[in-house]
């Protein structure tokens, strides 16, 4: 056995650049919150929203292998998000609860999202993706960017008008 | 400002209210907003929502969190593919290769990484000229560690996703996972179950974080960081490292030496690591082997070859392991409660059994051994001897059946086979290489005591009575369906993959197992194995019982004593060490 098998050893450039390496692991914790702000722009409650996140990622697991180029998993995954909430309010298709299921929100919570879940529903499909996934990337608007794959000025623009139309909605629900 | 003209001023506001606005505008529209009543209240009514918008999404937030382990954990299960994805590497080469920019970045990342190791050696490089990350990026390329031990065993380590193999030269397999803190055990005896338990839980009951290391960092960094700092005392062991050059033709290398203090208080050389501080790699490792390992295979040292593979196994059956094994969870499992009270039971009639005597076991026939423990609370000494041959050795010999007495006078004119003694912090085995009692010296194994728990099997006569104590309670079912001379009993059952345990405690005696039955399953039937029964029991002053009798197999005598009824020197470790060859480590 030689004392220094890899070609690095020898000085020599690297032939390869990182890897992209995909497990379901590495899926779920890189992207489950870009699939649920997804979910969320195409469901009317949170427990859907959860039901596709989780269906999603059953599905992408069991196509992962028909993804060629691991660089593209994001918008890949988003896309098998938006065409399972899109089969779900055909079909209503059946999900796979989790076993050990989280419980309800507390009651003001519980309010809360149900009134979210009404205004998204409202607002104009451009903004709903960009809206859901900023609030739950931390208000940064260059993640929603990268994960939709726009501009970041364009994520700011769409932004904004979504968040006045939530307004409006808002207090229309609230008088 | 007019209030109609103030629409073009709603996004501003919405950008305001959701911090996304420029700095250079802001005091432009707070400006506006302390003269727009219209706008002003607009502003504060965004303000407000956003408060409950954020909390709101924030238990979403939390939920998906919380979501993402057993999310993984049912992926892992239901589809095995913690295969990664087999990406095209072979294009994604010729594509940077191809591309006059990436193989400038490449070039300037290997250059980067020259120098980082030119300057490990002369300090000559300003690092803060480096671009650190690109170099890291470079060695992240390196996802996997191949380790090559040239006694048979190899080990691979996943740089990116923190898991690691082992396969021992004696067919052990090991699969761990950082991230999710799990590790599967396979041992080709019995190798009819997998064992999963949790490697490492701190003492808040978290899981350390895990983060992707460089092949460096992972193999290196430690005892490159012990050099550096001289000795470390880590869980009462005293460690030390030191960094030598090594020149070998054209090549230069850091030679990591470690050191460990050992039971005996010696110092050896316990691991050697070879590392290129050019290409930033490990390249070799030479590891003594511990005692037992030493004994088992022969050698003091195997030494390990470093390479970088682009890929790994994907499971554990990549290793050999066979597939449809069943997995065998120790953590997480609560015993019910009705264990819980019978294992509090049992732990109650242990500890009410005295902590300082003598315990005298021997057999029927000249063949079994004669067992004689002294155990003063938490130090316990056993000596074994062995009656030899009338015939040839009539000085070594005991007649039987023989009384307690003639027993234990008999011991005192021999001198033990073995002796194993826990002193509390070290441990001794002392053992006879010959039974000729010539002049050869006797061996004494010194080792620091690894476990808190040594109510192991030299300590007669817990080992014999409750041994189900230190065992994970979780483990074990009450049993229900147990056979009717055996009603009085309660029983207690585990199950590991196709092997049986039942246990038979006696109420009316303290708990003390009566009966043990072992069970392993042959084509879908289950078999009886081993049946331990037929006990006699005796009661010591204090009311405390025992057995004194196990069928026609062996007798047991507890006697009661005081600290200072001890022989001198029971518990004196470095008495053992007197004339003897010592083995360490």
């Amino acid at each position: 056995m030689p004392n220094v098998p890899s070609s690095m050893s020898n000085g020599q450039a690297p032939k390869k650049r990182p890897e992209t390496i995909l497990t379901a692991q590495r899926l779920v914790r890189e992207y489950a919150s870009a699939v649920l702000g997804v979910c969320m722009a195409y469901t009317r409650n949170l427990h859907d929203s959860e039901d596709m996140m989780q269906e999603t990622f059953f599905k992408a697991v069991e196509k992962i292998k028909t993804l060629k180029k691991p660089d593209r998993a994001r918008s890949w995954l988003l896309q098998i998000a938006r065409n399972t909430c899109i089969d779900h309010q055909r079909r209503r298709v059946h999900t796979r609860p989790l076993p050990n299921d989280l419980p309800n929100p507390p009651q003001q919570d519980h309010e809360n999202i149900e009134r979210l879940y009404r205004a998204i529903a409202r607002l104009s499909e451009t903004y709903r993706e960009p809206i859901t996934l900023y609030y739950l990337k931390q208000h940064d608007c260059a993640a929603v960017a990268q994960t939709l794959g726009i501009s970041e000025p364009a994520v700011r623009r769409r932004l904004v008008r979504a968040r006045l139309q939530l307004h409006a909605i808002l207090s229309e629900d609230n008088s | 400002m007019k209030s109609g003209e103030c629409n073009e001023y709603r996004e501003t506001i919405a950008a305001l209210a959701l911090g996304e606005l420029p700095r250079d505008q802001v005091p432009a529209i707070e400006q506006h907003l302390k003269t727009c009543p219209t706008c002003s209240e607009l502003y504060h009514a965004l303000q407000q929502e956003e408060q409950v918008l954020r909390s709101t999404f924030q238990v979403i937030v939390d939920r998906t969190e919380a979501r993402k382990d057993p999310l993984i954990q049912r992926l892992t299960e239901s589809h095995d593919t913690d295969t990664p994805i087999p990406s095209n590497i072979l294009a994604i080469g010729r594509h940077i290769m191809s591309n006059k920019l990436t193989r400038f970045a490449v070039a300037a990342i290997v250059i980067i990484g020259f120098l980082i190791g030119l300057q490990q050696l002369t300090g000559s490089i300003d690092p803060a000229g480096v671009a650190w990350a690109d170099v890291q990026e470079a060695f992240l390329a390196q996802r996997w560690i191949h380790l090559t031990y040239d006694n048979g065993s190899e080990a691979w380590h996943n740089l990116v996703e923190g898991k690691r193999y082992y396969k021992d030269w004696d067919g052990r397999c090991v699969y761990i996972d950082k991230v999710l803190n799990i590790r599967r055990s396979y041992f080709p005896n019995p190798g009819t179950y997998i064992r999963e338990d949790r490697p490492v839980i701190l003492q808040d009951g978290s899981i350390p974080p895990w983060e992707p290391k460089t092949a460096w960092d992972t193999i290196v960094g430690h005892v490159e960081s012990l050099s550096e700092n001289g000795a470390t005392q880590y869980a009462q062991r005293h460690w030390e490292a030191k960094r030598h050059i090594e020149k070998t033709g054209t090549q230069t290398l850091i030679r990591f030496d470690s050191y460990y203090t050992d039971a005996a208080g010696r110092r050896l050389l316990i691991k050697q690591l070879w590392a290129d501080p050019v290409t930033r790699l490990p390249v070799k490792k030479r590891e003594r082997l511990e005692l037992a390992e030493r004994h088992e295979q022969d050698r003091e040292f195997i030494t390990g070859v470093f390479a970088f593979p682009a890929s790994g196994p994907s499971s554990l059956h990549d290793l050999g392991v066979p597939k449809d094994l069943p997995i065998d969870k120790t953590y997480d499992k609560v015993p019910d409660a009705a264990v819980a009270i019978i294992m509090d039971r049992v732990k109650a009639a242990l500890a009410r059994f005295p902590k300082h005597y003598r315990a005298l076991q021997w057999g029927n026939t000249q063949r079994d051994n004669i067992g004689l423990t002294w155990r003063s609370d938490q130090r316990i000494c056993h000596h074994t001897y062995f009656n030899m041959d009338a015939e040839y050795y009539p000085d070594h010999h005991l007649d039987l059946p023989a009384t307690e007495e003639t027993v234990f006078q008999w011991t005192q004119t021999q001198e033990p086979g073995v002796i194993s003694l826990f002193e509390g912090e070290r441990q001794y085995s002392w053992y006879r290489t010959n039974f000729d009692f010539e002049t050869k010296p006797p061996e004494v194994r010194v080792m620091r005591v690894r476990s808190d728990y040594l109510m192991g099997s030299y300590s007669k006569p817990i080992e014999n009575q409750w041994r189900l104590e230190g065992h994970d309670p979780g483990q074990y079912t009450i049993i229900k369906d147990a056979p009717k001379d055996l009603a009085a009993y309660v029983g207690l059952r585990s199950e590991r993959g196709d092997i049986r345990r039942e246990f038979y405690l006696d109420p009316a005696h303290d708990y003390i197992c009566v009966r043990e039955i072992w069970w392993k399953q042959r084509s879908g039937q289950w078999e009886k194995q081993r049946d331990i029964n037929d006990v006699a029991f005796e009661r010591l002053p204090q009311g405390q019982w025992y057995i004194s009798k196990r069928g026609d197999n062996w007798n047991l005598r507890v006697t009661v004593l005081q600290e200072d009824e001890f022989p001198a020197d029971t518990f004196n470790g470095e008495k053992l060490l007197e004339g003897a060859v010592i083995e360490t480590y």
